[in-house]
C-alpha cells in the first residue's frame, strides 16, 4: 500500500472522526447534566445540515450568517426540548427520559421528512478552491474546517469549563449534582445549557459534514449511534474521552477498508468498542464515575 | 279515476325498474382495486414518489378515457418506507382489500420480502426492480415490469469496453440485493464482455461516507467504474469520488439515474453515465402523453425518467390484463402471461409462462449527465 494511500485513508479518518466527536461531546454535555443519553442527538446534527442547506441555497443568505443563524436556531431547539419536556418530569426514572428523547427523535425527524422531503441536500463548502496535497492524499479544504473548526470547538469547551464560572458551575452539577444544588448552584439552568450546547454543537457539525456528504433527514440515526460509540470508547462523560473516542473510531473505520472487505467497515469500529468496554468498561479514561471517586481520593 | 290508476302504474313500474337495474349499475361502475406500495420515504423515495405520481397520471388518463371494461380503475397507495417489513405489511392489507394486482416494491429486497404473500394468495405483483433474482425464483406471480440487471450490467460493460475503451473495471455497489446481485452478474459476464474486474467495494445502503471505500478501489487505478445501488448514498458516492480527484469514467445502475440524486451530487454528476430506459432529450412517440402531462405539472423544462415511464407503463400493463381477462380475478395470472409486444413508454413488453421479464436490451438507453441534465448517447444493444 501506498504511503498516498495510507495518508488517504487517514485524512478520512479525521474528518469523520472529528465530527462524531462533536457529536460525542453533545451526548457528554446532557449525560452529565441529566444521567440520560439524549436520543435526538443525531437529529440535532440532521437539522444542523439541513436547515443550513436551506439557509444558503434558498434563502440565499451568506454562509457564515445562515451557520450561526442555524446554530442558534437549534441551540435553542435543544433548550426548548428541555423546557417544554425533560425539565417537566424530572423526577421521572432515567429510563423514561430516554424514551423521551427517543419520542423527540422520531418526531424531528418525521418533521424534517415532511417539511423538506426525502431528497438530499447541499451547499457549496466554506471555501471554494482545488483541493490540497499532501504527501499524495487529497485533503479537501472542506475536510480542513471541519478539523480545525472541530479543534477549536473543542478547546473553546475545554476553556470554558476551566477559566468560566458558569463551566465550572456545570462541571460542578456533573461531578455532585445534589452537592452542586446545597453550594446554590441552579441545577435546572445547567441543564437548560447543557441541552442548548449540546445542540449547538451538533448543529455546527451536521452543517460542517454537508459539503463532503450532503444532508437528509434520516441521518441522524447514524451519526448518533457513531457518536454514542466515541462517547462510550472514551468514556462517558469525559470531554477528552469524546474527543479521542471520536477520533479512534474515525480512524478505525477508515483503515478498516484497507485491509478488510469494506462491508466490515461499521462493524469493525462496534466490535473494537466492545472489546475495549469488556476490558475497561468505563472506557478508555474512565467515565464520570471514575473521574469522581479519583477526585475524592485526591482529597 | 283511471288516470290515476295509470299514473300509480306507471309510477310503480319505474320504481321497480329503477330497482332492478341499479345492481347492474352499480356493477359496471364497480372499479378495479389496483394496489401499489412504493417507497415514498426513507432512502428510496427518490425512486418511488416520481414512480407513484405516474401511476396516478396513468390511472387519470385511463379512467378519464372510460376506464377497463367500463370499470374505473380505482388505486390503493401504501408507503413501505424503503423498509421490507414494511414492505409486508402493506401487501397483506391491500391483498386483504381485494385488489387485482400489485404494483411495486422498487427495491429487490423488498421485492424477495414480499413474493411468498403474493403467490400464497395468487395476485400478481408487477416489481420494479432489475434485482436479477426476483423472477427466478419459481414464483410466477411476480412479473418484472422493468429490465433485468443482467442485460443492464453487460450492457453497461460493452459500453465501457467499446465506447470508453476501458477494460480494467472497478465496481462500487451497495449492500442490498439490487447492488449485489448486479456485482455477482458483472463477475459472471466478465469472460463474455471480455473485461477485467480490477477491484469492487461494497458501501451501505444508507451511508453518509464512502471515502474509504473510494480510496481502495481508485488504488487499483480503474478505466471506468460501475456505480450499483439506489438512494441518498449513490449523491454521498458520487461527491466522494469527485473529491478523491476520480478521473475515471463512472456508469450508473437506473438506480443513480433520479433527479433527486443527480440535483444533490451537484458537479459531481458531471459527465455521470446512467443506464436508462428514457433519454430525456429524446421522447419517443409512446413517451409524449406522458411527457405532456409531466410538464403542464412541473414546469416546461422537465426532463421524463426512467422512474416516470415505468410507473405510467405498470398501470397499463395492468389496464391491458383486465381488459383480456374481463375483470375475472383469477384469470388475471393467465392475461398477464399473454401480453405481447406492449409499446408503452419504457419500450415493449412481452411476457409469458416462461418469461417474466417484460423489457428487453432493445430497449436500454444509456444517457450522460452535462450540466444537470440528460442526453441520450446510445440505444439498444
Amino acid at each position: 500500500m501506498s504511503i498516498a494511500t495510507i495518508m488517504q485513508f487517514i485524512v478520512s479518518g479525521v474528518t469523520i472522526g472529528s465530527v462524531y466527536a462533536l457529536v460525542g461531546l453533545g451526548f457528554n454535555l446532557i449525560f452529565n447534566a441529566t444521567d440520560i443519553i439524549n436520543f435526538a442527538q443525531g437529529e440535532f446534527v440532521m437539522l444542523g445540515g439541513v436547515l443550513a442547506a436551506i439557509a444558503i441555497t434558498q434563502w440565499h443568505w451568506p454562509t457564515a450568517v445562515a451557520l450561526i443563524a442555524v446554530a442558534l436556531a437549534v441551540g435553542g431547539l435543544g433548550a426548548l426540548i428541555d423546557f417544554a419536556t425533560i425539565s417537566r418530569v424530572r423526577h421521572a426514572s432515567v429510563m423514561t427520559l430516554v424514551m423521551i428523547t427517543l419520542g423527540i427523535s422520531v418526531f424531528l425527524k418525521t418533521g424534517a421528512l415532511l417539511a423538506v422531503g426525502p431528497n438530499p441536500l447541499y451547499f457549496p463548502p466554506f471555501t471554494q478552491g482545488l483541493p490540497l496535497r499532501f504527501f499524495g492524499a487529497v485533503i479537501q479544504l472542506q475536510a480542513l474546517y471541519v478539523v480545525v473548526i472541530g479543534i477549536v470547538l473543542m478547546c473553546l469547551l475545554q476553556l470554558f469549563y476551566a477559566r468560566s464560572s458558569l463551566g465550572r458551575e456545570m462541571l460542578a452539577c456533573a461531578i455532585d449534582r445534589e452537592g452542586a444544588y446545597l453550594m446554590g448552584i441552579d441545577v435546572r439552568l445547567m441543564v437548560r445549557i447543557s441541552f442548548f450546547l449540546s445542540a449547538l454543537l451538533g448543529a455546527i457539525a451536521g452543517a460542517m459534514i454537508t459539503p463532503l456528504t450532503n444532508a437528509t433527514y434520516d441521518e441522524g440515526f447514524t451519526l448518533a449511534l457513531k457518536g454514542f460509540a466515541a462517547s462510550a470508547l472514551g468514556g462517558f462523560g469525559l470531554s477528552s474521552g469524546a474527543i479521542v473516542g471520536g477520533l479512534m473510531l474515525g480512524l478505525i473505520e477508515s483503515i478498516s477498508v484497507a485491509f478488510l472487505p469494506s462491508g466490515w467497515k461499521d462493524s469493525v469500529a462496534l466490535i473494537v468498542l466492545i472489546v475495549v468496554l469488556m476490558a475497561k468498561p468505563s472506557g478508555l479514561f474512565g467515565g464520570r464515575q471514575e473521574r469522581r471517586h479519583t477526585e475524592v481520593l485526591a482529597r | 279515476m283511471a288516470k290515476n290508476i295509470i299514473k300509480v302504474f306507471v309510477l310503480s313500474a319505474a320504481v321497480m325498474l329503477m330497482f332492478t337495474m341499479s345492481p347492474a349499475l352499480a356493477a359496471d361502475q364497480a372499479p378495479y382495486l389496483i394496489g401499489v406500495s412504493e417507497p415514498m420515504s426513507g432512502a428510496a423515495s427518490s425512486l418511488g414518489v416520481p414512480v407513484v405520481e405516474s401511476i396516478q397520471l396513468a390511472a387519470e388518463v385511463i379512467n378519464k378515457n372510460g376506464g377497463v371494461n367500463g370499470h374505473p380503475i380505482k388505486l390503493l397507495i401504501r408507503d413501505d418506507q424503503s423498509k421490507p417489513d414494511v414492505a409486508v405489511a402493506n401487501v397483506r392489507q391491500l391483498i386483504d382489500a381485494g385488489v387485482y394486482g400489485i404494483i411495486g416494491p422498487n427495491q429487490g429486497s423488498n421485492t424477495l420480502a414480499v413474493a411468498p404473500i403474493v403467490k400464497n394468495a395468487k395476485v400478481p405483483l408487477c416489481a420494479f426492480n432489475n434485482t436479477i433474482s426476483i423472477t427466478r425464483m419459481n414464483n410466477p406471480y411476480i412479473f418484472r415490469c422493468q429490465i433485468n440487471d443482467e442485460d443492464q450490467v453487460k450492457a453497461a460493460l460493452l459500453f465501457a469496453k467499446t465506447k470508453l475503451n476501458a477494460r480494467k473495471i472497478g465496481v462500487m455497489y451497495t449492500s442490498d440485493a439490487y447492488g449485489t446481485d448486479a456485482y455477482h452478474a458483472a463477475e459472471g459476464l466478465v469472460k463474455a464482455t471480455g473485461v477485467e474486474l480490477v477491484g469492487a467495494e461494497k458501501i451501505d445502503y444508507a451511508a453518509t461516507d464512502t471515502t474509504p471505500e473510494w480510496i481502495k478501489l481508485l488504488a487499483k487505478q480503474p478505466q471506468a467504474i460501475l456505480l450499483w445501488g439506489s438512494g441518498s448514498s449513490m449523491a454521498v458516492a458520487l461527491r466522494n469520488a469527485q473529491q478523491l480527484g476520480n478521473k475515471a469514467p463512472i456508469i450508473g445502475g437506473q438506480g443513480v439515474a433520479t433527479l433527486g440524486i443527480i440535483e444533490a451530487a451537484g458537479s459531481a454528476s458531471e459527465g455521470l453515465y446512467l443506464m436508462s430506459l428514457t433519454a430525456p432529450d429524446k421522447v419517443t412517440p409512446s413517451q409524449e402523453q406522458l411527457s405532456k402531462l409531466l410538464k403542464a405539472k412541473h414546469g416546461p423544462n422537465y426532463q421524463l425518467f426512467i422512474y416516470d415511464t415505468i410507473g405510467w407503463d405498470a398501470l397499463h400493463i395492468y389496464a391491458k390484463a383486465l381488459e383480456l381477462c374481463k375483470g375475472a380475478k383469477p384469470d388475471m395470472l393467465h392475461a398477464m402471461e399473454s401480453i405481447h409486444d406492449l409499446r408503452l413508454a419504457s419500450g415493449s413488453y412481452s411476457f409469458s409462462a416462461g418469461n417474466h421479464d417484460g423489457l428487453g436490451v432493445d430497449s436500454i438507453w444509456i444517457v450522460q449527465v452535462r450540466k444537470g441534465k440528460m442526453y441520450g448517447v446510445q440505444h439498444g444493444f
